[in-house]
């Protein structure tokens, strides 16, 4: 696969100039929750301003899955923070989605009531074959350089893992959304600081499992997006393969996360959450047969330019 | 439009602090209800219901505007005003441009564009005051209008104690 552009990978580094109008998404994921505010015009997206916060909704939950009132109190205050971020960088309109942790709480709808009523935002809870396709064209429309056909593009949260092939820049002809991520492995088997031998060994067959029968058609190169591809650039370089995974799960089971975290400079919450995500993206690479490469892009990109085609329809 | 839901207790019998109270909880709730997703532009009913419901407390602040401590009510009263008008500026783009896309569509092709420009400019304008709209709700959430609300509807009940 060609190695992809710095600046098509960080668009922040573009060259500035006048957008037609900007928006903003914020994305209520199970460890995280982003604002991404972007520039639109007829040619894409750029981004303009980007935020995350730690809402760990996943982790918070009870064992039936309910998120519990304070979560629920605390996202809906980090939305409204994010929204003010949005308004001051001039985002005419905001879209939030929620994704697994939100999808599979029995409570949801608390939360959801929460976010509507103290921000007026409309929130939208993704099923997961639509998470699996706004990421999909999140990724593949947001790289400049040339992307093979068809692509996989695996996109490894908290609470779920995506899965989507398809021409770049099109609609998936594949799409699927695995019950596993960063912060399922991590609550159901990976309990020390750092994970023990026994530990990793649980979770790769938790995450190995979860692609137990899914036969995906063949693609000629992947890309992963979210948040444990992002922080695996730090760690593992940008192609992800299994060596290179292999290497940064010894990495960051040499020390406690806090220690990694002050090291390879990230959030110590998410090198927390890292092994996890590496082990599910192992897994995903062992079903696609392809080393996935690390993309800029996602699921908010997707929302974003899901709502330029909208507009552009309702204009023709 | 959402219909007002009734006032339990509101009868020619009721203490005039008590019927108060009860009005001005039961709109207040109303408003703030209606508050849930009122920034999307797609489902623009959500404004007008909101928008209905803000004239609804203010009438009923108003009617029983001798209830209440006359400086928060000044104060409060001032507030819903804000809200009501930035709900304004967003009402008037959303209905211009539903009335201007009915036209649009019995129109032929060749005459569409210019209503087309049209039309986009409101959207300029109906995003300007979703802006506007989206800073006061963060503003009225943060300074706690719905608590001191409640709180002004309490006062009136509780001076009827008194005075009973």
């Amino acid at each position: 696969m060609p190695a992809v552009p710095a600046a098509a990978r960080h668009p922040r580094s573009a060259k500035l100039a006048p957008v037609a109008s900007v928006h903003a998404c914020i994305d209520i994921g199970s460890n995280t929750t982003r604002l991404l505010v972007a520039g639109l015009d007829g040619d894409g997206l750029r981004e303009l301003v980007a935020e995350r916060a730690f809402t760990r909704i996943g982790a918070s939950c009870q064992t039936d899955g309910h998120i519990p009132a304070e979560t629920v109190a605390a996202t809906a205050a980090v939305v409204a923070g994010q929204l003010h971020s949005a308004l001051a960088a001039g985002a005419g309109e905001v879209v939030a989605v929620a994704t697994a942790a939100v999808r599979d709480a029995p409570n949801r709808d608390e939360l959801v009531g929460a976010v509507e009523r103290d921000t007026g935002l409309a929130l939208r809870v993704l099923s997961g074959q639509e998470e699996a396709r706004l990421s999909f064209i999140g990724a593949t429309r947001v790289l400049a350089e040339e992307i093979p056909d068809p692509v996989a593009v695996v996109d490894v949260g908290g609470g779920s893992t995506e899965l989507a092939i398809g021409t770049p820049g099109g609609e998936p002809a594949f799409a699927a959304s695995l019950a596993v991520g960063s912060s399922v492995l991590a609550r159901a088997h990976l309990h020390t600081d750092p994970p023990a031998p026994a530990e990793l060994h649980a979770a790769r067959s938790a995450a190995s499992e979860a692609f137990e029968g899914l036969a995906p058609p063949a693609a000629a190169g992947a890309l992963a997006v979210g948040g444990t591809a992002t922080s695996l650039h730090r760690i593992a370089g940008r192609d992800l393969d299994l060596a290179s995974l292999q290497r940064a799960l010894e990495l960051l089971g040499s020390a406690p996360s806090s220690e990694v975290a002050t090291r390879v400079k990230l959030d110590p919450e998410r090198v927390r959450l890292l092994p996890g995500g590496i082990l599910v993206l192992a897994a995903a690479s062992g079903c696609l047969g392809l080393t996935p490469a690390i993309a800029h892009g996602g699921l908010r990109e997707g929302v974003l330019l899901e709502l330029l085609d909208r507009r552009a329809s309702e204009g023709a | 439009m959402a219909k007002a839901a009734p006032i339990p207790g509101l009868e020619p019998r009721a203490r005039f602090g008590d019927a108060a109270a009860a009005a001005v909880e039961i709109r207040s709730a109303e408003v703030f209800e209606h508050a849930r997703g009122v920034l999307d532009i797609n489902d623009i009913e959500r404004v007008h219901d909101m928008r209905v419901a803000t004239r609804r407390l203010r009438a009923a602040l108003e009617v029983f505007a001798t209830c209440f401590p006359n400086k928060r009510h000044r104060g409060l009263l001032a507030e819903v005003k804000a809200l009501a008008d930035a709900l304004g500026e967003r009402r008037d783009p959303d209905v211009a441009i539903e009335e201007l896309t009915k036209v649009a569509n019995g129109l032929g092709a060749a005459e569409r564009p210019g209503i087309a420009g049209l039309i986009e400019e409101l959207h300029a304008e109906q995003l300007d005051g979703n802006r506007v709209l989206a800073g006061v709700l963060l503003g009225v959430h943060e300074c706690g209008l719905e608590d001191r609300l409640a709180e002004l509807a309490r006062s009136a009940r509780a001076e009827q104690e008194q005075t009973s």
